[in-house]
């Protein structure tokens, strides 16, 4: 049966959380938000629903960011996309900074504080006006039928002219073929030299992608 | 509280997380103008800033903010309601 893509919706939020969990662990055990903050996993995932819930605008956080694939009647897979700095927009970072900072606990925070150094190495900075992909999630039951690959597509031809980024951990093979198939190319990799990085983080680097939306 | 008393403190909360004092305090500074002033920081300033002032920002003010000037906004309005 052909998937429907639709625009995701509250009623998603448990699909979001578990699209959001995978894709940090990207291929891995470690989920950097739980581990860099010395949360569950289970506590984690609270947290992101209640993040999702706030319904603020402009971030890999936002519900409104989200294109859901649906194969008979229930999510099958999901991806996020939005415009960097869009309109009156603050930075997608920051965002997602306030969120985390206004939902979880302040002694996470505190932690925070000693380990952003930590991870920091890997953060690449996302271009103002690029549409920005990231979260690409498929149930493992509906693998293999092109979805991730359908709802980049659709965002791709959502977002009109401009840049598109996406980034991956470097060692994520299957992310990083699936973004060679669909146009992207690498265009930076950014490299952390602290050593324990790897304790937090799937990987110790990152690569930025990018192809014209409409190629 | 008066700007001249406001804006010193407000910097010195940033100076603090940020661990060095090379931005200037102007109505147009953003964030993306101030070495280290990135996401991970970002949270640790709105933190400081609360204790500071002993106030506390709802998520939609502090998604607002456009730039220094409506942060300096923001608190002066939180310590006058």
């Amino acid at each position: 049966m052909a998937a429907i893509i639709r625009q995701a919706t509250l009623g998603d939020i448990p699909f979001l959380v578990e699209t959001i969990v995978a894709a940090e662990k990207s291929n891995s055990p470690r989920m950097g938000l739980s581990i860099l903050f010395d949360l569950s996993e289970a506590g984690t995932r609270k947290l992101i629903g209640a993040m999702l819930e706030e319904e603020v605008d402009g971030c890999e956080l936002s519900i409104s960011s989200f294109l859901i694939a649906e194969v008979d009647g229930r999510p099958a897979a999901a991806v996020a996309g939005w415009v960097e700095e869009d309109g009156e927009e603050m930075p997608s970072a920051l965002l997602k900074a306030n969120l985390i900072g206004f939902t979880f606990p302040p002694e996470s925070m505190a932690l925070l504080r000693e380990r952003a150094p930590i991870v920091s190495g890997v953060q690449i900075e996302r271009e103002k006006d690029a549409l920005q992909i990231e979260y690409v999630h498929t149930d493992p039951a509906f693998r293999g039928r092109g979805l991730a690959g359908e709802l980049i597509r659709a965002h791709l031809a959502k977002a009109g002219p401009r840049k598109a980024q996406v980034q991956a951990f470097a060692d994520n093979r299957v992310a990083i073929a699936l973004y060679e198939r669909l146009g992207f190319h690498i265009t930076h990799t950014r490299t952390s030299t602290h050593p324990d990085t790897i304790r937090y983080l799937p990987y110790h680097a990152k690569v930025l992608m990018e192809r014209p939306t409409h190629a | 509280m008066q700007q001249e008393e406001l804006i010193p403190r407000i910097r010195r909360t940033i100076e603090t997380v940020l661990g060095h004092a090379r931005f200037e305090m102007k109505d147009e500074l953003t964030a993306a103008d101030v070495e280290g002033w990135d996401s991970l920081s970002h949270m640790s300033i709105i933190t400081g800033l609360e204790k500071e002032f002993n106030v506390k920002f709802r998520l939609k003010e502090i998604n607002k903010l456009k730039n220094m000037g409506s942060l300096i906004e923001l608190i002066r309005s939180k310590l006058a309601g």
